[in-house]
């Protein structure tokens, strides 16, 4: 009997409605067979025409009344599947339990990585023209490497004088930050430290982002004393009004600089690095004592709160310098006093500047840049536990298929296709990822309110923004079925003979754990070995740091600063008073300690008799009184301690310093002169080194010298007079300076301070780790359980005939704990590279060396003994004779 | 006494008319019925000349006629080759214009096992055959004799 071609037999079914196809297939079967009867050879070729032209509208699928109809037949259908999807789930509580607390743990972390970066990449989005607008900034090279973020003041009116066509708008400002005092009958409050700025309308040609609410920008900021303010900086100085109702009201900046409110303006929303609020107008730097701070003719300073940024008229192509910038370094060049070292003024695009590690972006006290590496780091650390998530949910599922076998054969028998069974087993993926995520979101929004540290401040999560809604979805839906495929594909090919033999234990209940699946289970313990392995250095090395001798006693010493601008005869008054306190075991004038964040250096040369050219070095410089070596009980080697006369320019320098003068013995380096540009100094004595700088960077060139009116002082007492002590201080000080608030720092707490960032790195590191542990130990613990059902029999046998307890559990746990050791193998050239590339950042590392990866190992090994040896210790110990029933 | 096209015989007056199948109880609602069959037709019961001669067949072949068949009795009576899709197209139409009821016959092997859509002439569709013939008639009829003197 003939059929007919199954190609054009195919199409009618996939085009046809379900009323109409089985009275049309009859009849075009029944006609295929007359057209073969008659014709056999153009028999295809007539059903092929046939079939075509039954594609018309009573045919097709999805008319109006179809199309519902499909809809509910599609929703009742689902409904019953994930009845019973939910029902098996619950049967088998503990792999599902292990699934879900492992994506859980995956997904929370990848969620609370994407918000991370999301907002750090989502900065200076709103600026109109960004890819036209590039700020300059100054590199120095010679005797003195550097950047500085701004550029020497005369290049602002340069700019402006020279116009090149290249330039569409340049903006000169200076960041400087007084306090604020609004001049208005309700309120006296003074606002420290506003973020105010000097500049002109330039600034609000290059930055588009702000629209004026009231005032005229060409006009604004035209004359001496006039600010401009941001409209929420307008409400906190005089009250909620209409933005007209500010112009006119004046300001008063620093306790003498008037400013009268000549324009409102408000940023656009989005997230943004320019936060200034106070801008007040380059005139009245010259117009007031400004000027003898900030000189904006000044080219041989470089300040950088002087700030240039530069509105091309064309996007300047990576790599080449702009053409604007010959002009300007050509004039500094002629213009600026020669040093020993020179300057370039060069161009960065504004895209760069949250990220820019290099420069920062505005000062040191507010928001650093962010950095790009730790991003990359924290990426890759997220996207490592979301795939072991994911492998742990493949390897539970293929490793069940035992069970699973016979419901898939009987499914088979009663007519379910391949295709069916396997978007039932995609369909329950995705159901188990949507619990998780449901368990992950607010998982997620708790470790960004833990790990508050970790994160900026100023970030803000909304669930509910549709950018999450489709993350949400997306992740369920892709990694739903990218982790259901395998999975689903072994389990719906599984042949129905094999599945409903009673007797045959099935290949994939295989002895061994198929290749794939080892793969897997390495990858999570390799990722676990390594992040064991960094998480124990990190460990090793922060504790080196806080530890190590810095070759000066800072214990017990508490310091407070006196402010900068009260005169010295104060100082001298608090002076006398606190020597009065008895308590205070020693004191010491400094202009900052041994240790510090601050530092000033400058250029010491040094000329040896018969040479031509001088030897020039980097001299980091301390002003300090002649207690300074005593107190810290920094070793003076060689010489004597500066006498207390300014005019001696007696220096103490540091071992590092005199070795680089080139002498021998530290002896031959007393009496020598060297001079910075203005000054001869001797050098009287040799200190032992001590730590500058953090440890982070080598020991570096150190010198003292005499400074009568230093502002900060520096105190010891014993620990248990301290508060008592703190408490006197304070009483004193806010007598002799009203207006300030006395703040105490101690030095261990400072010291501390240096490693804030390392600290975090090591709380990172042992969150992952513990995150990844959990991950693999659960994966493992699941396969474990899987292994011991599956050789059971195995186990009975042996133990009948007389094995040990010992191979007994190697019988089981073999293959894990040799996968365990190979992944050790492979961690540990991972873990190296790493760590090495973290240990660059620090001249002084903690010594680490092999036995650090023998530890990570051996930790390894404890953990995942602890693991499966409640149930290896069970199947051993079992009755052979429960084991062997039943065949 | 005249047939009317529901196949009752009416006197002049009161008549109770029970038509199965549809609302009709009444003289008036009768003869609104009609009116509105003879004017607008229901929905198009303007046979189309195919539309009538697969109608007709499905008459001739009188519980047999499903598609194939309907196919090689047309090919039959007309001379015309028709393809099974034109055949399938009219049908449907008819079935839906309700002037064809159809059920599902049996099976057969020659149809490799699937069932066969038979089709009847349901009340309507009589009523719109007759109506047909009736109205070509009528106008054949009109024609005078003069008309064919000299064809």
């Amino acid at each position: 009997m003939q059929v007919p071609p199954k190609l054009p037999l195919r199409a009618l079914r996939w085009f046809c409605n379900e009323e109409r196809l089985e009275e049309l297939e009859g009849d075009l079967h029944e006609l295929f067979l007359e057209s073969y009867e008659r014709n056999p050879r153009t028999a295809t070729l007539d059903y092929w025409w046939m079939v075509f032209r039954s594609f018309r509208f009573y045919a097709l699928k999805n008319s109006k009344q179809q199309k519902i109809n499909s809809m509910i037949h599609f929703f009742i259908l689902l409904k019953h599947q994930l009845k019973l999807i939910f029902r098996q789930l619950w049967q088998q509580k503990t792999s599902t339990a292990i699934n879900i607390v492992g994506l859980t743990i995956g997904l929370a972390g990848f969620i609370t990585l994407y918000s991370l970066v999301r907002y750090e990449f989502s900065f200076n989005h709103h600026v109109p023209d960004s890819e036209r607008i590039y700020r300059l900034y100054t590199e120095f090279s010679g005797s003195f490497d550097g950047y500085n973020r701004g550029v020497t003041a005369g290049a602002g009116s340069f700019l402006k004088n020279n116009p090149h066509q290249d330039i569409e708008h340049s903006s000169q400002f200076i960041i400087k930050s007084y306090s604020a005092q609004p001049v208005s009958t309700k309120n006296e409050e003074e606002f420290r430290y506003v973020k105010s700025i000097f500049t002109d309308t330039t600034f609000f040609q290059v930055f588009g982002m702000y629209d004026w609410l009231a005032g005229n920008p060409a006009t604004a900021l035209q004359g001496p004393h006039t600010v401009v303010l941001t409209a929420q900086q307008a409400e906190k100085y005089f009250g909620t009004q209409s933005a007209d109702q500010f112009i006119g009201k004046q300001v008063t900046y620093r306790d003498s600089l008037q400013a009268t409110v000549t324009g409102i303006v408000q940023q656009r929303p989005g997230n943004t690095d320019f936060i200034f609020t106070d801008f007040i107008s380059l005139k009245t730097i010259k117009a007031s004592w400004v000027k003898d701070n900030v000189q904006l003719d000044d080219w041989n300073s470089t300040n950088s709160g002087s700030q240039l940024w530069v509105k091309a008229r064309k996007p300047i192509p990576e790599g080449t310098k702009a053409a604007f910038l010959s002009p300007l370094n050509e004039h500094i060049a002629k213009v600026g006093e020669s040093k020993d070292w020179t300057r370039e003024v060069k161009t960065k695009p504004l895209s760069g500047l949250h990220f820019d590690q290099q420069l920062s972006i505005f000062d040191n006290r507010g928001r650093g840049a962010a950095n790009t590496d730790s991003l990359s780091l924290l990426s890759i650390v997220c996207i490592a536990l979301l795939l072991m998530a994911m492998f742990n949910f493949i390897n539970l599922e293929t490793a069940n298929s035992s069970s699973r076998a016979k419901e898939v054969g009987v499914k088979k028998v009663l007519g379910s296709t391949r295709t069916i069974i396997f978007s039932k087993f995609i369909l329950q993926s995705i159901v188990l990822m949507t619990m998780s995520i449901l368990l992950a979101l607010p998982l997620a929004e708790f470790s960004l309110q833990w790990f508050e540290e970790f994160f900026p401040q100023e970030m803000v999560v909304n669930f509910l923004d549709w950018h999450y809604l489709f993350l949400i979805l997306g992740l369920v839906l892709i990694i739903g079925m990218l982790s259901g495929l395998y999975p689903a594909m072994r389990l719906s090919g599984i042949s129905i003979s094999k599945a409903l033999k009673s007797n045959v234990r099935l290949s994939f209940a295989e002895k061994n754990t198929p290749a794939f699946r080892k793969v897997l289970i390495s990858f999570q313990f390799i990722c676990s070995q390594v992040l064991i392995i960094v998480a124990l250095a990190v460990f090793f090395q922060v504790r080196f740091m806080l530890n190590k001798d810095l070759g000066f006693s800072g214990d017990h010493v508490m310091m407070i600063s006196t402010p900068w601008n009260a005169a010295h005869h104060k100082a001298q008054l608090f002076h006398s008073e606190i020597v009065k306190i008895p308590a205070i075991n020693a004191l010491n004038w400094q202009d900052s300690p041994p240790c510090s964040d601050s530092y000033s250096s400058t250029i010491l040369k040094y000329l040896p008799a018969g040479d031509d050219t001088p030897l020039k070095t980097v001299v980091y410089r301390k002003r300090a009184d002649t207690t300074y070596l005593d107190f810290y009980q920094i070793k003076l080697l060689e010489g004597r301690m500066f006498l207390p006369r300014a005019n001696l320019n007696e220096i103490v320098v540091n071992e590092v310093y005199a070795k680089e003068l080139g002498m021998k013995n530290y002896e031959d380096v007393l009496g020598i002169t060297v001079t910075d540009d203005d000054i001869s100094y001797t050098i009287v004595g040799v200190m032992s080194n001590f730590h500058n700088l953090n440890l982070k960077s080598e020991l570096v060139p150190v010198f003292l010298n005499y400074e009568p009116e230093n502002i900060e002082i520096a105190f010891k007492t014993r620990p248990e007079d301290a508060s008592a002590v703190i408490d006197q201080l304070t009483e004193i000080y806010r007598k002799i300076y009203p207006k300030n608030p006395a703040e105490v720092h101690f030095m261990d707490e400072t010291i501390r301070n240096f490693y804030l960032t390392e600290k975090k790195t090591e709380k990172l590191a042992l969150i992952t780790t513990i995150l990844a542990i959990t991950i693999s130990s659960l994966g493992l613990f699941g396969l474990i359980a899987i292994t011991v059902l599956q050789k059971t029999k195995e186990v009975g046998i042996r133990k009948v005939l007389g094995a040990g307890m010992w191979s007994l559990s190697k019988v089981i746990s073999k293959e894990f704990l040799i996968l365990i050791l190979i992944a050790l193998v492979i961690a540990t050239p991972v873990a190296y590279s790493l760590l090495e590339s973290w240990m660059e950042n620090f001249a002084f590392r903690a010594p680490l060396g092999w036995w650090i990866y023998l530890l990570g190992g051996i930790c390894s090994f404890v953990l995942a003994i602890l693991v499966i040896g409640w149930k290896v210790y069970k199947a051993i110990v079992s009755n052979p004779v429960d084991s062997l029933r039943y065949e | 006494m005249a047939n009317n096209a529901a196949g009752l015989s009416t006197s002049n007056q009161y008549t109770i008319i029970e038509i199965p199948g549809t609302n009709i109880q009444d003289t008036r609602d009768y003869n609104t019925y009609i009116y509105e069959i003879n004017t607008h037709g229901m929905k198009g019961t303007n046979l189309g000349e195919f539309e009538e001669l697969v109608l007709l067949t499905v008459g001739i072949l009188y519980d047999n006629a499903y598609s194939v068949a309907i196919k090689e009795e047309l090919n039959k009576q007309t001379g015309r080759k028709v393809t099974i899709s034109s055949v399938h197209a009219a049908v449907y139409r008819l079935e839906e214009k309700g002037l064809l009821d159809s059920r599902m016959g049996e099976q057969s092997e020659r149809r490799g096992g699937k069932r066969k859509r038979i089709f009847t002439i349901s009340k309507s569709g009589k009523a719109a055959l007759e109506t047909a013939s009736d109205l070509r008639n009528k106008m054949r009829n009109q024609i005078p004799e003069v008309a064919f003197k000299n064809i």
